[in-house]
C-alpha cells in the first residue's frame, strides 16, 4: 500500500498524468468530439482524415473528455494531488520548524561580525541561537509557497468537481407573456430526476435588443417577472449578465429568441393542431426561416418570416417541408389558407425566448482557491527562503547556507554575504 | 503608423544582432531605445485604431497578435531598463515581435465586429492577462536562447558574444522567473476566462480548442516549474523546455483560432459569431 502511495504521489507520476492530461486534450480540441456536440464536424473530420478516422475509432478518440479513462487519469492526477499536498505542508511545517543547519564549511580568518552586518544590510533576520552561534534568514515565510499553491489547486479541482456533479439545469421555453408553473416541464433538462425549480411562478415579459451602428446586437436582455405570493417582481437578465435568483442563476441566450407565428392547422383528418412556428432573431431584418421542419400528421411544412416585407408585404410564408421550387403561400395575422393538404389559420404573432435555468453549489470556494494559487505563485516567486548559519571557530568562521528554491541563482547573494565575491546581479 | 512600428521593430532587431554577433554594446543598448520608439508608435497606431473601429485590440488576427506584440516589446524594454545586461537577449525577443507583427499585417484591414457576448469587462481582463503572459513567456524564450548559445560555446567567441548578459545561474534564474510570472498571469487568462463563460454560457468549461490548447500550456509550464522545483533540473535541458513551449502558447492564442472551429473564433479574424 505504501508502495501505491509513494509511486501514486512521486513526481514522475504526476509529470506523467500532467503530460497524459496535455496529450490527450491535444487530441480532443484536434478530434470532434461527439460528447461535446461535434457530430457534423466529426463526419467532416472523418471524411478528410480516413486512415486517422479508422485509428481514432479504434481507440475510442470520439468522446475523450467524457472517457473513464480520460476521468480516471483526472481522478488519479486529483489523488495525487491531495498526497502530495499533505506531503508538502509536513515538509514545510518541518522546515518552518526546524533549526538552523549545521555549518561544515570553514571560511579561514573569517569573523561573524561582519558577515552578519552584510547580512543585515541585505534584508537578513538575524537570530543568535548560542554565544558565536548565529541564524540568518531571509523570506523564511516562502518555505511555505509550494504549498499554498497545492492547497489552493487541490481546493479549486474539489470544488470545481463538486459544481460539475452537483449543477443542474434546464431550459425553459416561453412565449412572449407565458407563466411558467412550479413543476411545469422544461423544454429541455440535463437530469430529469432532479431539474431546478425555482417554487414561485414566474413569467417572459419580452425582449430588448440594443445594436452597434453596423446592426450587430450589442446589449441582449429579457425582463422576466417572478411572483412572490403577494405582486409580480420584475427582474432583468441579460448576456453577460444571469440573473440570479432564490438560489438559481438565469442565463439569457444569444441566439436563442426571436419571433413565432402562432397557428391553427386542421389535417386532412380534420384533426385540429397548435402549432407556434418559431423564428430565430435576424439582425439585419432580412427573411429568415425555420430550422427544422414542422411535422404535421405525414406532412411536413416550413417557413419563412419576413417581418419586414423585403420579399413579400405579408409576414408569413408556408410551403410543403423539402420542396424548394414551389412558391410558398404568404399569410397576415387572421388570414386562413390551404398548404400542403392543411388548413392553415395564421392567428397571431409572439415572441420566444429559452433560458437556461442552473442550480448549483456557492461558486465562492472556488475563487478562494484561485486566490490562493496567486497567493502561492506569488510567494513562490517573491520569497525565495535564504538560511545561513555562522558559526565561529578558533580558525575563523564554519558556515552552512540553504536556498529552497533556485538555489544557484543565489551563490552571489552568499558569496556578497561572506565578503568572497562580488553580487553578479546588477539592477536599477 | 503600423509601417512605422514595422520599419522600427525591424531596426531594432537587426541593431541587436548586429551588436551580439560584432560584439558591440553601444548597438545592443541602441536596439533597446529603438524598440521603444517603435512601441510608442505601435501604441499611437492601435490607439487610433482603437478610436476607429470603437473597441480595444482584441478581435481578429491582426489585432489580437498586434496585441501581443506591443506586450513583447513592453516586456522587454522595460526588462532591458531594469537590467540593462539583458538588452542582448532581444536576439531572441525581437525577431519574434518582428515576425508576428509582420504576419498580422496581411490581416490588418479585418474588422472582427463586437457582439452582444462580447460586451463584458471580463473580454478587456482576459485579453491584457493573455498578452502580459504571453510576454513573459517570449522573454524567457529570448534569456533561454542567449543561455543555451552561451553555454554552447563557454570557450568560443559567442559566449563573448552574451558576455554582458548576467551570470548563467543568475540568466536561469530571469528564466525560471519570467516563466513563474507567465505561468501566473496564464493561469489568470483561465480563470476569468472561465468565469467570463459562466457568466455569458453558464459553464465553466468546455473543452473548447482554446480552453483545452490553454490547459495544455498551462500544465506543459507546470511541468517546466516541476522540473525546476522538485526535479532539480537545471542548465541546457531546461532552457530546452522554456525554448520549446514558447511556441506552443503563439500557436494557442493566434493558431487554434484561426485552424479549429472555436467559440474564439473572433481572435482569428474569421469573424464567426462568438
Amino acid at each position: 500500500m505504501r508502495r501505491i502511495l509513494d509511486s501514486l504521489t512521486s513526481r514522475r507520476t504526476s509529470i506523467a498524468l500532467m503530460a497524459f492530461v496535455a496529450v490527450f486534450g491535444a487530441l480532443g480540441a484536434w478530434i470532434p468530439q461527439t460528447s461535446l456536440g461535434q457530430s457534423d464536424a466529426l463526419a467532416i473530420w472523418q471524411r478528410n482524415n480516413p486512415l486517422m478516422a479508422r485509428i481514432a475509432d479504434a481507440l475510442g478518440l470520439y468522446a475523450i473528455f467524457s472517457s473513464w479513462w480520460f476521468l480516471t487519469a483526472l481522478a488519479v492526477f486529483a489523488v495525487a494531488l491531495a498526497i502530495a499536498t499533505v506531503r508538502l505542508t509536513r515538509a514545510s511545517w518541518r522546515a518552518w520548524r526546524s533549526p538552523g543547519r549545521a555549518p561544515r564549511t570553514l571560511l579561514q580568518g573569517a569573523s561573524a561580525g561582519p558577515i552578519v552586518d552584510r547580512a543585515k544590510r541585505a534584508g537578513f533576520r538575524v537570530r543568535t541561537e548560542a554565544p558565536g552561534r548565529y541564524v540568518l534568514d531571509r523570506r523564511g515565510f516562502g518555505v511555505w509557497a509550494s504549498s499554498v499553491l497545492h492547497i489552493g489547486m487541490l481546493l479549486s479541482l474539489v470544488w470545481a468537481a463538486l459544481l460539475l456533479g452537483t449543477t443542474t439545469g434546464a431550459i425553459a421555453d416561453f412565449s412572449l407573456g407565458e407563466v411558467r408553473e412550479p413543476g411545469m416541464q422544461y423544454y429541455a433538462v440535463e437530469d430529469a430526476t432532479d431539474p431546478p425549480e425555482l417554487g414561485v411562478p414566474w413569467r417572459f415579459d419580452g425582449m430588448d435588443v440594443t445594436t452597434w451602428s453596423s446592426g450587430v446586437p450589442k446589449e441582449v436582455s429579457a425582463t422576466l417577472s417572478f411572483y412572490d405570493g403577494a405582486a409580480w417582481i420584475e427582474r432583468t437578465t441579460s448576456v453577460n449578465h444571469p440573473l440570479r435568483i432564490k438560489g438559481h442563476t438565469i442565463y439569457t441566450q444569444p441566439g436563442e429568441f426571436g419571433d413565432a407565428a402562432l397557428l391553427r392547422i386542421i389535417d386532412a383528418d380534420g384533426a385540429e393542431h397548435l402549432i407556434r412556428m418559431d423564428f430565430y432573431f435576424i439582425e439585419d431584418g432580412q427573411p429568415t426561416y425555420t430550422d427544422a421542419p414542422y411535422a404535421i400528421g405525414d406532412v411536413s411544412i416550413e417557413g419563412r418570416w419576413d417581418p419586414n416585407g423585403v420579399r413579400d408585404p405579408k409576414p408569413l410564408g408556408l410551403r410543403q417541408a423539402g420542396d424548394s421550387a414551389a412558391e410558398p403561400v404568404t399569410l397576415a395575422p387572421g388570414d386562413t389558407a390551404k398548404v400542403a393538404g392543411l388548413t392553415v389559420e395564421f392567428v397571431d404573432t409572439a415572441e420566444w425566448a429559452r433560458f437556461i435555468v442552473q442550480r448549483s453549489p456557492s461558486v465562492l470556494p472556488l475563487f478562494l482557491g484561485f486566490a490562493i494559487i496567486g497567493l502561492g505563485s506569488l510567494m513562490l516567486y517573491a520569497w525565495i527562503p535564504r538560511e545561513l548559519v555562522l558559526e565561529e571557530t578558533d580558525g575563523g568562521v564554519r558556515y552552512s547556507w540553504h536556498a529552497a528554491r533556485m538555489s544557484r541563482a543565489y551563490v552571489s547573494e552568499r558569496d556578497a554575504i561572506l565578503g568572497t565575491v562580488a553580487d553578479d546581479m546588477e539592477e536599477r | 503608423m503600423t509601417w512605422v512600428t514595422l520599419f522600427l521593430y525591424a531596426g531594432a532587431t537587426a541593431l541587436s544582432a548586429i551588436g551580439v554577433v560584432f560584439g558591440k554594446d553601444r548597438l545592443l543598448g541602441r536596439s533597446v531605445l529603438v524598440a521603444a520608439v517603435g512601441l510608442a508608435a505601435q501604441v499611437a497606431s492601435l490607439g487610433f485604431r482603437w478610436v476607429r473601429v470603437g473597441h480595444g485590440p482584441y478581435l481578429g488576427f491582426y489585432e489580437v497578435s498586434a496585441a501581443l506584440v506591443l506586450f513583447v516589446v513592453a516586456t522587454f524594454v522595460y526588462a532591458a531598463w531594469r537590467q540593462p545586461r539583458l538588452a542582448s537577449a532581444g536576439i531572441g525577443v525581437m525577431p519574434v515581435a518582428l515576425l508576428l507583427l509582420g504576419g498580422a499585417m496581411l490581416a490588418q484591414g479585418t474588422e472582427v465586429p463586437m457582439t452582444g457576448k462580447l460586451t463584458s469587462f471580463w473580454l478587456a481582463i482576459h485579453v491584457i492577462f493573455a498578452n502580459l503572459a504571453f510576454g513573459a513567456f517570449v522573454i524567457s524564450f529570448g534569456l533561454a536562447i542567449a543561455y543555451i548559445v552561451r553555454e554552447r560555446s563557454s570557450s568560443g567567441a559567442w559566449a563573448k558574444r552574451f558576455e554582458k548578459l548576467p551570470a548563467q545561474d543568475a540568466l536561469e534564474n530571469l528564466t525560471v522567473r519570467y516563466v513563474l510570472v507567465g505561468f501566473f498571469f496564464w493561469g489568470i487568462m483561465i480563470i476569468t476566462g472561465a468565469i467570463w463563460a459562466n457568466e455569458a454560457w453558464g459553464r465553466y468549461w468546455g473543452w473548447d480548442p482554446v480552453e483545452t490548447w490553454s490547459l495544455i500550456v498551462w500544465i506543459i509550464y507546470a511541468v517546466y516549474l516541476h522540473l525546476h522545483y522538485t526535479l532539480r533540473w537545471h542548465g541546457q535541458r531546461l532552457a530546452w523546455v522554456a525554448i520549446l513551449a514558447m511556441p506552443l502558447s503563439l500557436f494557442t492564442l493566434v493558431g487554434i483560432p484561426a485552424v479549429f472551429d472555436t467559440t474564439h473564433a473572433g481572435i482569428g479574424g474569421l469573424g464567426k459569431d462568438l
